[in-house]
């Protein structure tokens, strides 16, 4: 149950281990950008990648900042604290999930409709001339390995605490993870001789992204807009919310029901009856009870008010 | 089974060897015609020195066992063929706020043109082959730093 702003106490465990994953997960994907840097060259393709790495950043910086104002009370300014920056981290995350995506379909299709044959030249180390590709293909293979294993750790952690912000991280991880193992196919394809490779490989990722992205916007924009509780990483109505609406409608029968979710918290409102004083929120949670937290309210509007 | 990761490693490595590739084989024409195709960009009045670029392309001759076939010309039209595949590689000053540095693959400069403003001489060849272009640093670097070849 939730109190006055204080994280409830079945999310402050799984909260500690994803703020520590989220530590890891900036710290590699600084060393990422570092490592991509010293190996760019001329190629387009590295260069995305760098950009959506950085871009990467934004998902575990949002979901940090929405921790740190979630663990606050209510002040004086905030008096209903602060469970929305949630929401609003979300979206932001969402915005960079869509660039991430957009940025790559365009990219690539831009790279064949122009027909570029990226030049990938050597630099000379130890006394030798090396093929710079080979050196992209360490850094590529490098990119793969932190986002593949960070995004597994995520999803149950989201899903424990239903944490979109986290859900999008472990999607934008995945985005990471699938355009490196694009980059990897087309420096490949580039070192063969085809220079449509990668362009081809990272529009076909780009598809996936972009509908994840664009499903990731409409569930943020439902949330911030006070629709129904949605799914964890989906558009449709949280089956947990549908039974609560149906438990309070056996409850309270003829009144109206209306459900909105702030954060990863569900607020109710019983509309067309008189304030029941005898509430047991835990109790009233129709799932699991260890997810009773979801339920962080439960408001009446007396009849002739609503 | 060990005999088979050996040999998993030794096809590996051969393969390695083999990358990268020119999407258009120039390196592999050049050897197989024995020349190849250069353009000299005109410097103008300004004093140069040619001895790198012909210690270069001695280098490049000796590498692929081809002949260079020049072609003086101005910057623009040498470039265009560059670009459209009449040439396999140019030689010449080119500003590096050049449209044309985004257009083709600019490799370790030979040396530079004396005057108010300094300007390399740059050999510079098409984009993407990559494998010619990989020679082609490797005899610059080689050319500029005054090796024996």
């Amino acid at each position: 149950m939730k109190d006055g702003g204080v994280v409830p106490a079945q999310l402050r465990e799984p909260m500690r281990r994803a703020v520590r994953l989220e530590y890891w997960n900036i710290g590699f994907t600084i060393s990422i950008i570092a490592v991509m840097g010293l190996v760019l060259g001329n190629s387009q393709t590295m260069k995305t990648a760098w950009v959506e790495d950085t871009l990467g950043l934004i998902p575990p910086i949002v979901f940090l900042v929405a921790v740190h104002f979630e663990k606050k009370g209510p002040t004086d300014n905030y008096p209903f604290g602060f469970d929305r920056v949630h929401s609003l981290a979300f979206l932001i995350a969402a915005v960079a999930l869509a660039g991430v995506g957009a940025l790559l379909l365009w990219d690539s299709v831009s790279t064949l409709a122009a027909r570029e044959h990226a030049t990938v030249a050597s630099i000379r180390l130890f006394g030798r001339d090396i093929w710079l590709g080979w050196l992209m293909l360490g850094a590529q293979v490098y990119s793969i390995v932190p986002p593949l294993i960070i995004g597994l750790k995520e999803m149950p952690l989201a899903r424990e605490m239903q944490d979109e912000v986290l859900f999008t991280d472990a999607k934008m991880n995945k985005a990471n993870w699938q355009t490196g193992a694009a980059g990897l196919a087309g420096v490949i394809g580039l070192g063969l001789g085809w220079w449509w490779a990668d362009s081809l490989a990272a529009a076909f990722i780009s598809v996936g992204i972009i509908a994840d992205g664009w499903r990731a916007l409409r569930i943020a924009t439902a949330e911030l807009a006070d629709g129904v509780p949605r799914e964890l990483g989906s558009t449709r109505v949280d089956p947990e919310a549908e039974l609560l609406v149906a438990k309070l409608e056996a409850r309270y029968p003829g009144a109206g029901i209306r459900l909105r979710e702030t954060g990863r918290y569900i607020h109710a409102e019983v509309r067309g009856v008189d304030p029941d004083p005898r509430q047991d929120l835990k109790a009233l949670w129709p799932g699991d009870p260890e997810r009773s937290w979801r339920l962080a309210q439960l408001a009446f509007v007396p009849p002739g008010e609503e | 089974m060990k005999w088979r990761l050996v040999l998993c490693a030794a096809l590996t490595l051969a393969a390695c060897d083999r990358l990268p590739m020119d999407p258009d084989g120039t390196l592999d024409r050049v050897r197989a015609e024995r020349r190849f195709r250069v353009g000299l960009i005109a410097t103008g009045s300004a004093p140069v020195d040619r001895r790198p670029e012909a210690a270069f392309l001695a280098r490049i001759a000796r590498a692929t066992g081809a002949r260079p076939v020049v072609k003086h010309g101005a910057s623009e039209p040498l470039l265009l063929d560059l670009e459209d595949g009449g040439l396999d590689l140019v030689i010449g000053p080119l500003s590096s706020e050049s449209p044309w540095v985004q257009r083709v693959a600019l490799l370790p400069s030979l040396g530079a043109v004396a005057g108010a403003h300094e300007v390399l001489i740059t050999p510079i060849a098409r984009n993407g082959e990559n494998r010619w272009i990989m020679l082609l640093e490797r005899e610059a670097r080689a050319a500029a730093a005054g090796e024996s070849p």
